[in-house]
């Protein structure tokens, strides 16, 4: 079962506004549905995945290659609370994009 | 379909074999046949670098996990350069030597292989390094307020916003 993710009004509106083509952004929200809400125990848990120096979080970052755009590679990094992942919420607290 | 993890050892073994022949002078030995084998040999290369170049921008345009990426593709980079310093000493060694029409025929092929190569290297190159990039700080303030949202009923499940 997938979690549900949570996102912030502000976050989502970070998102919309990445300087990314549509099709790109369509992948970034394809990352969010299968490396986000799909995350598995293993890759949560993973010490390399914990944020710091507060381990509470995790990170996961896509690399994406904007063909349809400005033809060049830009990574976002999100960071996830999973304090409420036994009840099958995952919370995004943070996104940076680093063009 | 080729990638890049797939083939250097192939490319790496051809350019050593024949940054040989050319620096012990017996590129002028090479019979028509083993020319003509050279020359087919470099289309072979560069259609697998060409396939593996397809390959590693359909994966990356669909997105991948930064830090697999970097660790899956890290050593082919660091091949790519090894075969391209040693494609770069034929090329040199070709540019300062007299040669006859047929083997100039094989090192414009060669030349059009190592344009390939310098081509996937960077490309390559450039990806791992971004994959590989620090994190740079996190805001914790942005955290905090994403948790406070959280806790007060303030933030949404994500739902798509784009047509697919």
């Amino acid at each position: 079962m997938p979690y549900f993710v949570h996102i912030t009004d502000a976050d989502r509106a970070y998102l919309n506004s990445l300087p990314l083509s549509d099709k790109a952004k369509e992948r970034v929200e394809d990352f969010i549905e299968y490396a986000i809400a799909q995350v598995d125990d293993a890759f949560r848990n993973d010490p390399a995945n914990r944020t710091r120096p507060d381990t509470g979080y995790f990170h996961t970052d896509l690399l994406l290659f904007d063909v349809w755009g400005d033809g060049q590679l830009h990574r976002i990094n999100f960071v996830v609370d999973d304090e409420y992942a036994p009840i099958g919420v995952l919370i995004v607290v943070y996104v940076d994009h680093q063009g | 379909m080729a990638t890049a993890t797939m083939f250097p050892g192939l490319a790496v073994g051809f350019a050593e074999a024949m940054a040989n022949t050319f620096e012990t002078g017996r590129v002028e030995e090479l019979t028509p046949e083993e020319v003509s084998t050279a020359i087919r040999t470099c289309v072979f290369l560069r259609d697998l670098f060409t396939q593996a170049r397809q390959s590693i921008e359909e994966q990356l345009s669909q997105g991948v996990d930064a830090r697999a990426f970097a660790a899956k593709h890290e050593k082919a980079v660091a091949d790519l350069e090894e075969v391209v310093k040693t494609a770069q000493r034929v090329v040199t060694k070709a540019r300062t030597s007299s040669l006859l029409p047929p083997v100039q025929q094989f090192v414009s092929s060669y030349r059009a292989l190592l344009d390939d190569m310098v081509s996937l290297h960077q490309f390559l190159a450039e990806a791992v390094a971004k994959a590989k990039l620090p994190v740079r700080p996190v805001d914790w303030n942005r955290v905090q307020e994403a948790k406070a949202a959280y806790a007060s009923g303030e933030t949404k499940p994500f739902q798509r916003s784009s047509k697919s």
